[in-house]
C-alpha cells in the first residue's frame, strides 16, 4: 500500500494571500473576487433584527466532459461539455444552533459563474448567490426554531464541528481526453460484439471527465483540487429460451483514458460479457434459494457497496417542523448509529476506511482523495473492529455520539467512505472457500451451493444511452446477481439464471461464516453522473443462510424472425 | 395543456472557442480539446448519404415480408430516423458561460395491424399502455449497426402493437360506438424526396466573442439582476422510409439566438424580457447594429417597467400587436383546430360543429403554410417541406373570408376529412398528431395602426372606459382544450400599455390576458397592415415543434386580464459590487434605510 503525507497546513498561519501566490493569474482573478465578497459578506450582509452569517464557503467546480456512444463500430451518440460552477453555503445562528439539519434543505445555493475571469462578472454572480443564500438560511433558521419550540429532542447535536484549519493545494492535474479519443476507445470496443447475432442490442460508450474543485470557507480552510476519470462500458441483451430479459454491462474506470486497460483487455472485457449472456440464455432458472452463497472476489465487493456503504455514515435526523416528517426522518436514520460498540459483523471481519491509500497491489484506488467537500483532511478510521463497530464517518455535520468531521463528506446526502478496506483473519484459499461453501450446502439437505462472481450495476447502465433505453424507465438495475452458478460436491458448476437477493437486513452481515485470504479491489462512482469514487478492497465473503428469488420477472416473447445478421440473412 | 414559448427547448450543444487557450489553469485544456469534439462531429456527418435510406428500406421490407406470414400481420410500418446535431454557447453579462455539443440519432418506428378502418392506435379510454416507450439512438454509418437495431426495435414495436390492438378491440366492442366513425389511418400516395443533409455552420469562437459583446449592455445596467443569452445551431436531419413506398431525406438548419434579462419591482415583481432572433443562417442572427439596438431597447424598457404601475383586472378593449397576436391565434385558434381534437372524447371539439359558420370577421382569413421560408426578410422557423409521416407539408387555410374551413390533419383522418394535409409532426420519441406550422393571419381590408389606434379609443368611449390596453410584447402562452378544465387560454404579456382617451400611453405591468376562444373571437373587430413575426417552440402532446405565426396588430373589442403572480422576495441586501462601495440595511419589507 501507498500512502500520502498530509500536509500539515492546519498549523501554518492560513491567508489567502499566501494561496494566492500557488495559483495562476486567471485563478487569482476568480480567488479575489471570492475572497472579497465573502468579506463583504461576514462585514456586512445583515438583514435587520436578523443575525448576520457566521460562517460563508465557497464551492467552485469547473467541469469539462466528453462522451461517446457506438454500436458494432458505428457512431451511436457524442456530446462534450464545459461548464463551472458556484456553491454557496451560508451559515446564521451559532454552531450550537443554525439555519442547517432543518427537514430537507440544505443550506447552499448554486449558481453558474462565467468561463472566463472577469473580476467584475464573477463578484455579480458570487454576490447574487451569496445573498440568496443568505436569505434562504435566514428564513430556515426561523422555521427551525419554531420547530423546536413545539418539540423536545433529547441530545440534540450541535450543527457545526469545531475543526482545525486544514489548506491542501493538490499538485496532480487532469485534462480531459479528446473527444476523439473517447470514440476511438467506444468504436474499437463496440466491435467486440461484432459476429453475435444472439446479442439482440449492444453498445460501447466512453468518456472522460476532468473537474477542478476550488474551495475557501470563512475559518480559513483552502483547497484546490484537481479530479478526473475515464470511463469505458460495454452493455449487451439477449433473451433466454423462455424469454427472460437478460442485460449487462461493465464499466472499467481509470483515472485517464491512458490508464484504462489496453484496447486488447478492454475487448476481452466485451467478449466475456458475450460470453456470459450467451451462456445465460440456456441457465437453468431457479425459482427461489435458501442456503449458503459465495460472493466471490467483485461480487463480494459489489454485494459490499450496495448494502454497506450507506451504512457507515453518520448524518444528523433533520429537525421538522411536520410531525409525519419528523418520524419518517427518525425511522430512515441508519441503523447502524445506534449499534456503536456492537457487534455487527462476526468477529473475524474488521472494515476500515483510509482514503490517503492510492494503491492496492499495484491498482490505483479512484477512491483516494485528500481532502473533502467541507475542506476536512481525509483520514483513516477504523469503522469495524474484530465485529464490533467502532466509529463511522461523518462530515462537518455532528450526530449523536459524533462530534468531529473524518473528512468523509464526498458531496453525497450521508458521509461517504473513500477506500473501504475489509480484512479478514484466517483468510481461506479459493478451494477451501468452496469446500466450506459445500459443507454449509450439506448442512442445509441441498446438493449445491450458490456462487455469485458478479452483480449487474445500475450505475453501469446509465451512462450509456443505448443501455438505458433498452432496461426502460426503473427496470433493470438494482442489485440483480447476474453470473451466478450452482456449485456441486463434484467441482461441477452449472451456471443459473440471474437471481435477486431477497429481503437483505444490516444483521444478516453476522451470517458471513467464512472468507478469502486474496482480496479483490473494485471501483464504483458514488452516485450516477459523480466524479467522486469509491473503491471497496474485500476478499470473498461465504454467507451461511441467504434468500435469492428469480430475477427474470420481464418474459417478452422471443423474436419472431431472426437478427438481420443471423447466418443466411 | 399546450404551451407557446419563445425560448427554445431543442437539445442543446456546445462548441468551445480554442482563442483562450493558454490563458489559465481553468481554461487550458478543456477548451482545447473541446474544439476538436466540434471538428468530429461535423466530420462524422459528412459521410453520411441517402445510402441510410437504402438499408431502412431494405429492413422494412424483410421485415413487412416476414411478419405477413404472423397472424395478425402489420399493414404499415414506417422508419424515422432523426438525426440532430447542434453546438450552443451561451454568456451572461458580457462573459462565456457554457459551451456544449451533442450529435444524436433518434429511430421512431409506427407499425400498425389491424387496417386502415381500425387499428392499435385508436384512442381507448386510460390511453396506452406501451411497454418500454422511450427514446432510442441508432447508429446509421454502418449498414449491419443499423439493420440490427431496426430489426431488433421493429420486433418490439409489433408485439406491443398487437398487445394495443387486442385492446382497441376489447374497447370498441365494449363501448358504444362513436359519433365520428371515420379509420384510424389514411391512405396517401408514396413521397419521394432527397436533398443534400445540410452542414451546422457553427464559429463557436465568433459565437462567443458576439455573445459578449451582446450581453456587455447589461453589465453596465445596474438594476439588471440577470441577463443570458444563448447562441444555438441545430440541423435536423430526417431519413423516412414507409411501406407505402415513400422515401425521404430532408436535412434543416436551424440557428436561434434568445437574449433574456430581467430586473425587480421594488414590491418584489420579477421583470422578464426575452428578446429570440431566428434564421436558417448563423450569419443573420449577428448583426450587430440590430442585436445591440435590441438589447439597449431591453434595457431602456427593464427600467420602464420597474416604475409601471401595477394594473388591476379588467375587461375592455384592447390592441394586440402583431406578435402578440400571432400568439394569440396559435391558441385560441390554432390548437382547436388540430384535426386529432374533433375526435377524441377527452377534447372539447369546440370548432367540430363550427365548419361553415362565421367565427371571426369576413375580412380575416388564416392560412398554414409550411412551404412559408421567410417573411419580411424574418426567417419561419415553423416550415417544413415533409411532415414527420412522410408527407408533403400543404398549404391550408383554415378560415376563409371569416368562415372556418377545415381543421390540420394528418393521417389520423375525421369524418369528412379523410386525408392529411401534411400537418403530421413530432418531437422524436414520441407519436405524431396534427400540429400547427407557421400561421399566417391575411387582412382583406387594413386599416393603418393610427387608424386601429383611434378605432380603439372609440370603443373605449362607447363602451365608458377610462383607458384600452394595447399590448406590445408577449413571451408566449398556453391553453387547455380538455373536457376536463375549463376550455381556456393564458397569454403572458411582457409589455402592456394603457392607452388613455386623450391618446396619452402608460406602460403597466403584471397581468395576464385570458379567456374563452369562442367568446373572445367573436370581439375579434380589425386589423391593420403592420405584420410582426412570432418564432416559438410549441409543445404538445407529440413533443415540443418549432412554429411560426405572422400576424399584424388587431382590435378586440372586449379581453379579460387578470393579475399574474408575483414574486415577493425582497431585493439584494447588499448593493451590486460594482456599483456601490456603500452599505445599506434592508428591512423585512424590501425597504432600504
Amino acid at each position: 500500500m501507498k500512502s500520502w503525507r498530509y500536509c500539515a497546513l492546519a498549523l501554518l498561519p492560513i491567508g489567502l494571500a499566501g494561496h494566492l501566490q500557488a495559483q495562476t493569474d486567471d485563478e487569482d482573478t476568480l480567488l479575489r473576487a471570492l475572497q472579497d465578497e465573502m468579506d463583504r459578506s461576514l462585514a456586512e450582509l445583515q438583514l435587520d433584527e436578523e443575525s448576520p452569517p457566521y460562517f460563508v464557503s465557497y464551492t467552485v467546480i469547473e467541469s469539462s466532459s466528453v462522451a461517446s456512444t457506438y454500436t458494432l463500430g458505428a457512431h451511436n451518440r457524442s456530446a462534450g461539455r464545459r461548464s463551472r460552477s458556484l456553491s454557496v453555503g451560508v451559515r446564521v445562528g451559532t454552531k450550537e444552533l443554525d439555519n442547517t439539519n432543518f427537514q430537507f434543505g440544505g443550506f447552499s445555493a448554486s449558481t453558474s459563474l462565467p468561463l472566463t475571469n472577469s473580476y467584475d462578472e464573477l463578484r455579480r454572480s458570487i454576490w447574487l448567490a451569496t445573498d440568496n443564500a443568505y436569505k434562504q438560511a435566514v428564513s430556515n433558521l426561523s422555521a427551525k426554531r419554531s420547530a423546536l419550540e413545539s418539540q423536545t429532542i433529547e441530545d440534540r447535536p450541535k450543527d457545526f464541528s469545531d475543526e482545525e484549519k486544514f489548506t491542501w493545494i493538490g499538485e496532480e492535474s487532469f485534462t480531459v481526453a479528446s473527444s476523439s479519443e473517447v470514440s476511438s476507445i467506444a468504436k474499437e470496443l463496440s466491435t467486440s460484439f461484432l459476429g453475435q447475432p444472439d446479442l439482440f442490442v449492444s453498445s460501447a460508450t466512453a468518456s472522460s471527465v476532468a473537474t477542478t474543485r476550488l474551495y475557501l470557507d470563512s475559518e480559513g480552510n483552502f483547497h484546490r483540487y484537481e479530479n478526473g476519470y475515464c470511463s469505458a462500458t460495454v452493455f449487451a441483451k439477449t433473451q433466454s429460451a423462455d424469454g427472460a430479459e437478460l442485460q449487462d454491462a461493465t464499466t472499467s474506470y481509470a483515472r485517464r483514458c491512458s490508464e484504462l486497460p489496453d484496447t486488447d483487455a478492454l475487448k476481452q472485457i466485451g467478449f466475456d460479457l458475450a460470453d456470459r449472456l450467451i451462456a445465460q440464455r440456456s441457465a437453468e432458472s431457479l425459482d427461489n434459494y435458501n442456503g449458503p452463497v459465495l460472493f466471490a472476489d467483485v461480487a463480494a465487493a459489489q454485494f459490499l457497496g450496495f448494502q454497506l456503504l450507506s451504512r457507515v455514515g453518520a448524518s444528523p435526523i433533520p429537525v421538522s417542523s411536520n410531525p409525519s416528517m419528523a418520524q419518517s426522518l427518525r425511522r430512515s436514520a441508519n441503523p447502524f448509529m445506534d449499534k456503536l460498540n456492537a457487534r455487527v459483523f462476526p468477529r473475524f471481519i474488521s472494515v476500515v476506511n483510509d482514503p490517503t491509500v492510492t494503491e492496492f497491489e499495484g491498482n490505483t484506488l479512484l477512491g483516494s482523495y485528500h481532502v473533502d467537500f467541507d475542506g476536512m483532511p481525509s483520514r483513516r478510521t477504523e469503522l469495524i473492529t474484530n465485529g464490533m463497530l467502532k466509529s463511522l464517518l461523518t462530515g462537518r455535520a455532528p450526530a449523536k455520539s459524533f462530534d468531529k468531521s473524518t473528512g468523509s463528506n464526498r458531496g453525497f446526502r450521508t458521509p461517504m467512505p473513500g477506500n473501504l478496506f475489509v480484512e479478514a483473519k484466517e483468510g481461506l484459499g479459493s478451494d477451501e472457500l468452496k469446500e466450506e461453501l459445500l459443507t454449509y450446502a450439506s448442512d442445509y439437505g441441498l446438493e449445491y451451493g450458490l456462487i455469485v462472481r458478479k452483480f449487474t450495476n445500475r450505475q453501469d447502465f446509465l451512462g450509456d444511452p443505448v443501455a438505458a433505453g433498452s432496461v426502460g424507465f426503473g427496470g433493470g438495475g438494482g442489485m440483480v446477481a447476474f453470473d451466478v452458478v450452482k456449485l456441486f460436491a463434484d467441482g461441477r458448476e452449472e451456471p443459473v439464471s440471474p437471481m435477486s437477493v431477497s429481503n437483505f437486513v444490516v444483521s444478516f452481515f453476522k451470517d458471513i461464516v467464512s472468507a478469502s485470504e486474496s482480496r479483490t479491489h473494485y471501483d464504483t462512482p458514488i452516485s450516477i453522473g459523480s466524479s467522486s469514487f469509491v473503491s471497496i478492497v474485500t476478499p470473498s465473503l461465504l454467507f451461511e443462510d441467504l434468500s435469492f428469488r428469480s430475477a427474470g420477472e420481464s418474459k417478452p416473447k422471443l423474436p419472431l424472425y431472426p437478427h438481420p445478421l443471423a447466418t443466411g440473412q | 395543456m399546450l404551451v407557446l414559448k419563445s425560448k427554445p427547448e431543442l437539445m442543446s450543444s456546445n462548441q468551445v472557442d480554442n482563442r483562450r487557450v493558454g490563458r489559465g489553469l481553468f481554461e487550458q485544456l478543456p477548451i482545447r480539446t473541446a474544439g476538436l469534439i466540434w471538428l468530429c462531429m461535423i466530420a462524422s456527418c459528412a459521410h453520411l448519404s441517402a445510402d441510410v435510406l437504402d438499408v431502412m428500406q431494405d429492413e422494412l421490407q424483410r421485415s413487412f415480408e416476414v411478419l405477413q406470414d404472423e397472424r395478425t400481420p402489420p399493414y404499415y410500418i414506417s422508419y424515422e430516423i432523426t438525426q440532430s446535431s447542434s453546438a450552443n454557447v451561451s454568456a451572461s453579462f458580457g462573459e462565456v458561460t457554457s459551451r456544449e455539443n451533442f450529435t444524436s440519432r433518434y429511430l421512431d418506428i409506427d407499425l400498425r395491424v389491424g387496417d386502415y378502418s381500425l387499428d392499435n392506435t385508436h384512442p381507448v379510454q386510460g390511453g396506452t399502455e406501451v411497454p418500454g416507450i422511450g427514446v432510442y439512438t441508432t447508429p446509421i454509418d454502418n449498414a449491419d449497426a443499423l439493420r440490427a437495431t431496426l430489426w431488433y426495435r421493429t420486433d418490439i414495436s409489433y408485439k406491443n402493437a398487437l398487445s394495443q390492438f387486442t385492446r382497441v378491440r376489447n374497447h370498441v366492442q365494449s363501448t358504444v360506438e362513436a359519433d365520428d366513425k371515420s379509420g384510424d389511418f389514411s391512405q396517401v400516395k408514396p413521397s419521394l424526396f432527397q436533398e443534400d443533409i445540410v452542414q451546422l455552420d457553427a464559429d463557436l469562437a465568433q459565437w462567443s466573442r458576439k455573445l459578449e459583446q451582446y450581453t456587455q449592455p447589461f453589465a453596465n445596467s445596474p438594476f439588471v439582476q440577470t441577463n443570458s443569452a444563448s447562441l444555438e445551431g441545430t440541423v435536423e436531419t430526417r431519413w423516412f422510409v414507409n411501406t407505402d413506398g415513400s422515401r425521404v431525406l430532408v436535412s434543416q438548419p436551424y440557428y436561434r439566438m434568445v437574449i433574456s434579462a430581467t430586473a425587480k419591482a421594488d414590491d418584489g415583481m420579477v421583470l422578464t424580457l426575452v428578446r429570440t432572433f431566428d434564421s436558417v443562417n448563423p450569419d443573420q442572427l449577428q448583426e450587430d447594429e440590430k442585436v445591440l439596438s435590441a438589447v439597449n431597447t431591453m434595457i431602456d424598457e427593464l427600467k420602464s417597467l420597474r416604475e409601471a404601475p401595477l394594473v388591476d383586472p379588467y375587461t375592455g378593449p384592447a390592441v394586440l400587436s402583431g406578435r402578440a397576436t400571432g400568439v394569440f391565434l396559435h391558441e385560441i385558434l390554432g390548437h382547436p383546430l388540430e384535426g386529432h381534437r374533433q375526435k377524441s372524447d377527452d377534447e372539447s371539439q369546440t370548432f367540430r360543429k363550427q365548419v361553415g359558420e362565421r367565427v371571426l370577421p369576413e375580412a380575416f382569413t388564416i392560412v398554414f403554410d409550411p412551404s412559408l421560408s421567410a417573411f419580411g426578410g424574418i426567417d419561419l422557423i415553423g416550415g417544413y417541406k415533409f411532415d414527420n409521416e412522410g408527407v408533403e407539408g400543404q398549404r391550408v387555410v383554415v378560415i376563409e373570408n371569416g368562415v372556418l374551413k377545415r381543421f390540420l390533419m394528418s393521417r389520423a383522418p375525421i369524418e369528412g376529412y379523410p386525408e392529411s394535409n401534411g400537418h403530421g409532426r413530432k418531437q422524436f420519441g414520441r407519436s405524431v398528431v396534427a400540429r400547427q406550422s407557421n400561421l399566417l393571419l391575411e387582412v382583406n381590408d387594413p386599416v393603418s395602426p393610427d387608424e386601429l389606434e383611434a378605432m380603439l379609443l372609440e370603443r373605449v368611449e362607447i363602451q365608458d372606459k377610462e383607458f384600452g390596453l394595447y399590448f406590445k410584447d408577449i413571451t408566449g402562452g398556453f391553453t387547455t382544450t380538455q373536457r376536463d378544465s375549463p376550455n381556456a387560454f393564458n397569454i403572458t404579456p411582457v409589455l402592456v400599455y394603457k392607452i388613455y382617451r386623450d391618446g396619452s400611453r402608460e406602460l403597466v405591468r403584471g397581468v395576464n390576458l385570458i379567456g374563452t376562444p369562442l367568446a373572445t373571437l367573436s370581439e375579434v373587430t380589425a386589423a391593420a397592415s403592420d405584420y410582426e413575426v412570432f418564432n416559438g417552440m410549441c409543445g404538445g402532446e407529440s413533443g415540443s415543434v418549432p412554429v411560426s405565426a405572422v400576424a399584424p396588430s388587431v382590435l378586440i373589442s372586449q379581453i379579460e386580464v387578470q393579475k399574474m403572480d408575483i414574486s415577493r422576495d425582497i431585493p439584494p441586501v447588499l448593493p451590486s459590487p460594482l456599483n456601490s462601495s456603500s452599505t445599506q440595511l434592508i428591512d423585512h419589507t424590501g425597504r432600504r434605510q
